[in-house]
């Protein structure tokens, strides 16, 4: 599936791409980190059309969308349904921030007694109708890339569409913090300090804002390639140069808005930084949006019939 | 009265003065009236960075260091301490000079298709500004004689880094303190500061002692109308570099270090360190050495203009060693084994030092507190006759830069350096295969002309990355490129249209060795898009045919469909060039061979001494075959391999595609399996 | 490196006595382009070597839409080695794609002799297994498909 490289590199924008952003269980504060590209907005409406966007038109739309932007998590039973609907009606899905990519915050639920979280939350429970778990969307549909953080990077954003239009791969790195932190000049928190980082298992993208003001990264862009989660977590315990950390805090570091994501959620649950309960399996969607294929940038580099 | 005895190692006969604290300031001030930047050690967040600053007072007087693996904590000496008020008494600045010479993200070209279609190509190499930095000590020296080499010292040479270090007046500091992570002296390159300075302070009591080790640097104390140092500020000063090389802790035993660590490829060790590694890439970006850089390409909405900056990259990513289908070293373990290897062994292969200074930055710095000295001295064992881990025992000190070996380096070829790019044209188009296109490009440019096969080109198109293509035919006109359609870079080159312009830079890296074939038999193995690069090859064997004994070509494809350059090479075999085609899989209408390449040698006897072979295909191809020809008796020395690697300067300069002393683009990509050796088949190198 | 175009056949490296004895039951088969030599699945009639010609080694594979070519055999190789490795079936269609002239010793013959010529058996079987074990390896190299897409490039 792909946008980018079926599209003619150079064409005239004539008909502008059908842009839509929506939103399932979420803050908005990714949409707003879009309104907030002030230099970027003018050239952005003049190159796609924004036919969905609550945060910034009323024009209301419900497809068909070239790229499809979708906030938040899924955590209700319609917005099960509604997603479906909306992966149908889109070409290029593209999930924005920590909610839609790894459930967000609220995943946290995952690991508490639903039904008790409602009857204390709400006067009458039986008017809510929500799902046990809050889950990535990526566990309902295909979704054809994501950009993490919270809030995305929405220079990110820019990067993505402008891939979409010049039919080239965008640059999404999925490097470790620390490459950013270091080319910043930045001291290292856990090395002068001795404070936790989630840094050297965290995808940067943020531009290393945390460690830039001074503070350990909490891991909002989710694990990187190839994050050694065990490695870091026993320094932060046993390390002699760190403080005094208990394994159930060091447990909790990684339970934050990226938690539910595997890798973080195995190392929480392993040093019990909250109780052991069961996700859902992830990637179950419905059999009838199989057909939609996982992301893939270079549509070309396709299968060659046999003879 | 000026000493008879020089401080110092030099031997210069610079007379020694003496720089009283209150007047730092004014070596400062002078800087800045010479128009220069000054950069020293500040405080910042809990650490000393080398930053600008104005005057001395915001230099860290009365601070001290306390390090350990993973640890650095930076602190106030007690105000009756001893040395209480000195201001370089705090070890190196975490961030050394490295940043001021070789910046983290640099402009490297920008691209823009005008209006009437051709193409601005600046290669950006904005102006320097002059700067000097203060308190440099002697690792920081080390590490800039070492860049010096890595960076201007050829074949090729990096276009920002020169005009940074050309106007970059050295003030160095001799350490009167070594942290428990210092290990310079083992390293032979500290902490007497011996070469690279313009001024050496050495802290004593009320100010400096301060010499001149360049005409400029004395010129400047000249200006400063300082009092000659006393004999007992002279002596002060030689005895306190010479407590600190003696206080020096754990160090790296140097001595043959090279051998015992590639000795050691296949340590238990590594998965070990593996565990408790992160590759978080701290190690490789505090390193003063470590040279390595990525290209990113950004461009506007609509493709037309784009910028490539260059910035610090690290062989701990994933990126790093990626090719079309994986990375070459997947794991930590393997990335973990190419930095150490490389910088305390294959270094001195290339550039014919250590890549460590002995600062331990890596040390300090790493989140997880992993300490090489341990590791090296685990993986590479104690040297056989060592009698040298004490520093008591007196390393000799050499000056940076001197420990150099014999540095093999094939030649360079005439524009295998090259860093600039020339605008050329597409001239035609032709599919070969349902997925590979060749492009036939116009040029004049003499270079590009006179490239030979096996070479590559780096073609740049705005908005794209900058890929890597191996010329498949050297014309009069021009050049053929042959493209496999696997990435965006690649799928819009396969589809371009004739009249679009390109910007090519090359031709890079060495060609296959024709010459080596001459009076021999010839055997052209080619795997897939593997005949691309020996097109070329093939093309100047027919020209100069009698030059060859016999002439044989063996082509692997993967489906009859899949076959390059057919009816080129029917209308060969129709003047009785001897080809020989086998498939992987066919359908039934095919009625030629099918099985694997090696097959096409089936019954061949071992009779191959007289065999010049150019092999080319996947690695595991290749080494099937290098197998086979070893069993017919063909010379390692005459079997011609060519390697794909990751590549982003094409010049030896951003370190991606470091196979073992080699870097594939400069002293490759073509090799002799004799060149290669073990390293050939040695896993995730 | 000697190089002929037929390769050195394996009836080449047999001794005099022991291909005497295979002669006794050995006979020239004859095929036309296009003819079918065996069936997947039938019994196997004969081990034999390819002396001219060509012959393609088939797999079936219908939803596919056709036959797929995995290896042919080339003048001096063996053809057949199911005859001698139980349960006697063929693996494969073979289908002559030029006209192709096959040495085959019979079946049920060579397999008695087999039990009895011991010094037949120690000559003839380690070549029949360095054929099998060719193909194997070949089947791996195939497997890989090297010359195949190999995913997105990072350019």
């Amino acid at each position: 599936m792909a946008i980018a490289t079926t599209a003619p590199a150079r064409a005239a924008v004539v008909n502008r791409p059908r842009v839509g952003v929506v939103k399932f269980a979420s803050c908005d504060g990714c949409q707003l980190t879009i309104l907030d590209l002030e230099d970027e907005l003018l050239a952005l409406t003049d190159r796609f059309e924004f036919v969905e966007f609550a945060e910034a038109t009323s024009r209301r739309s419900s497809g068909p969308f070239d790229v499809l932007f979708v906030e938040g998590s899924i955590s209700s039973p319609e917005q099960a349904v509604e997603i479906a609907r909306l992966r149908a009606a889109t070409r290029t899905l593209v999930t924005i921030g920590a909610c839609a990519t790894a459930g967000g915050i609220q995943a946290l639920r995952t690991a508490a007694e639903h039904e008790a979280f409602r009857a204390a939350v709400y006067p009458s429970p039986a008017f809510v109708e929500s799902l046990a778990v809050a889950s990535p969307v990526a566990s309902y549909v295909n979704v054809d890339a994501e950009l993490r953080g919270c809030p995305i990077d929405a220079h990110q954003l820019v990067e993505l569409l402008t891939a979409v239009t010049t039919g080239r791969r965008p640059q999404l790195p999925d490097q470790a913090v620390c490459l950013e932190c270091k080319r910043r000049g930045l001291e290292c928190v856990v090395v002068t300090r001795g404070e936790p980082c989630l840094g050297p298992v965290t995808a940067t993208g943020c531009g290393a804002i945390c460690p830039g003001m001074g503070r350990g990264c909490y891991g909002c862009f989710g694990p990187r390639e190839g994050a050694n989660v065990d490695g870091l977590a026993r320094w932060f315990i046993d390390g002699p140069a760190m403080g005094e950390l208990a394994p159930g805090d060091v447990g909790r570091l990684f339970a934050g808005f990226t938690g539910a994501a595997p890798i973080f959620r195995e190392v929480t649950d392993r040093l019990e930084g909250r109780p052991l309960i069961q996700l859902q399996p992830a990637g179950a969607y419905p059999a009838e949006l199989a057909a939609h294929t996982p992301p893939r940038w270079a549509s070309d580099a396709r299968e060659t019939p046999d003879a | 009265m000026v000493s008879e005895r020089q401080w110092g190692a030099t031997g210069k006969g610079a007379a020694v003065r003496f720089l009283p604290v209150d007047r730092l300031d004014d070596l400062v001030t002078a800087l800045r009236g010479d128009g220069r930047r000054v950069v020293g050690p500040v405080v910042e967040d809990g650490a000393l960075k080398m930053a600008e600053f104005e005057h001395a007072a915001e230099l860290p007087f009365g601070w001290t260091v306390r390090t350990a693996p993973g640890l650095v904590r930076l602190e106030r000496r007690p105000a009756d301490a001893q040395n209480a008020d000195r201001v370089f008494d705090n070890g190196p600045a975490w961030s050394g000079i490295k940043p001021w010479t070789f910046p983290s993200r640099v402009d490297a070209l920008s691209l823009e298709t005008r209006s009437d279609g051709s193409l601005a190509v600046r290669v950006e190499a904005p102006p320097a500004t002059a700067t000097a930095v203060i308190g440099a000590r002697a690792c920081d020296l080390a590490a800039l004689a070492v860049h010096d080499r890595v960076l201007a010292g050829g074949p090729a040479i990096d276009p920002d880094y020169p005009s940074r270090r050309a106007d970059f007046f050295v003030v160095a500091v001799e350490c009167a303190l070594a942290t428990s992570t210092c290990f310079c002296a083992s390293m032979g390159t500290g902490p007497e500061v011996t070469a690279g300075a313009d001024v050496v302070l050495s802290e004593i009591d009320g100010g400096f002692a301060a010499r001149g080790d360049s005409a400029a640097g004395t010129r400047l104390l000249d200006r400063l109308a300082l009092e000659p140092a006393l004999d007992v500020q002279i002596a002060r000063a030689t005895e306190q570099v010479a407590a600190t090389r003696a206080s020096m802790g754990l160090g790296v035993d140097a001595d043959g270090l090279h051998d015992r660590l590639l000795a050691n490829l296949d340590s238990p060790r590594w998965a070990e360190i593996a565990e408790r590694c992160l590759a978080c890439a701290n190690c490789t970006l505090v390193c003063p050495t470590c040279f390595c850089t990525g290209v990113e390409v950004a461009s506007d909405l609509d493709g037309r203009a784009s910028t490539a900056t260059r910035a610090w990259d690290s062989c701990f990513t994933a990126g790093f060693a990626q090719v079309v289908g994986g990375s070459f070293r997947p794991q930590h373990r393997d990335r973990y084994r190419q930095w150490l290897t490389h910088k305390f062994g294959t270094w001195f292969d290339q550039f014919g030092t250590s890549g460590c200074v002995g600062c331990g930055r890596c040390v300090a710095w790493c989140p997880v507190g992993i300490d090489v000295r341990e590791e090296l001295a685990i993986i590479a064992g104690p040297a056989p006759t060592s009698t040298a881990t004490a520093p008591q025992a007196a390393a000799p000190v050499l000056v940076p830069g001197t420990r150099i070996l014999a540095m093999a380096r094939p030649a360079a070829h005439p524009g295998s350096t090259r860093i600039d790019y020339v605008e050329t044209t597409v001239a035609a188009v032709r599919p070969e295969t349902a997925d590979t296109t060749t492009l036939q490009i116009a040029t004049d440019d003499p270079a590009l002309l006179a490239a030979r096969p096996g070479q590559f080109v780096m073609i740049a198109m705005p908005a794209f990355a900058i890929p890597p293509i191996s010329i498949s035919r050297i014309r009069l006109d021009g050049l053929e490129l042959t493209i496999r359609a696997a990435g965006p870079a690649t799928s819009f080159l396969a589809r371009i249209r004739p009249g679009t312009k390109l910007a090519l830079r090359g031709p890079l890296g060495r060609p296959w060795p024709v010459e080596d074939a001459y009076g021999r038999d010839v055997a052209i193995v080619a795997g897939g898009i593997g005949l691309a690069p020996l097109r070329g090859m093939l093309d100047q064997v027919l020209a100069e045919r009698e030059r060859f004994e016999s002439v044989r070509l063996y082509i692997g494809a993967r489906t009859p469909r899949d076959r390059l350059f057919v009816a080129e090479l029917d209308a060969l075999v129709a003047q009785g060039v001897d080809i020989r085609l086998t498939v992987d899989r066919a359908g039934p209408e095919w009625l030629g061979r099918v099985g694997i390449i090696t097959e096409l040698f089936r019954g061949a006897k071992p009779t191959g001494a007289n065999v010049t072979a150019f092999v080319c295909g996947p690695e595991r191809m290749m080494t099937a075959v290098t197998d086979l020809l070893s069993d017919l008796a063909v010379p390692p020395e005459h079997t011609w391999l060519t390697l794909e690697r990751r590549m982003e300067c094409g010049v030896g300069l951003c370190g991606h595609c470091q196979l073992g002393t080699r870097f594939v683009c400069r002293d490759g990509p073509v090799f002799s399996v004799a060149e290669l050796g073990s390293d050939l088949r040695q896993e995730s190198l | 490196m000697t190089h002929t175009q037929s390769g050195q056949s394996v009836l080449d490296r047999l001794s005099p006595e022991v291909l005497s004895r295979l002669n006794r039951f050995a006979h020239d088969h004859d095929y036309p382009a296009g003819a079918t030599i065996i069936r997947e699945g039938d019994d196997t009639h004969f081990l034999g070597v390819v002396t001219t010609g060509r012959v393609a080694l088939r797999l079936r594979v219908p939803e596919l839409g056709d036959r797929f070519t995995i290896v042919t055999c080339e003048p001096g190789e063996i053809i057949g080695w199911s005859a001698v490795v139980a349960p006697f079936r063929a693996t494969v269609d073979a289908v002559a794609t030029e006209p192709t002239r096959i040495v085959a010793f019979d079946a049920t013959a060579l397999r008695a002799r087999l039990v009895d010529d011991h010094a037949l058996a120690a000559e003839l079987l380690p070549l029949v297994l360095e054929s099998v074990s060719g193909r194997l390896t070949a089947s791996w190299q195939q497997m890989l498909d090297m010359f195949g897409s190999r995913g997105p490039e990072p350019w």
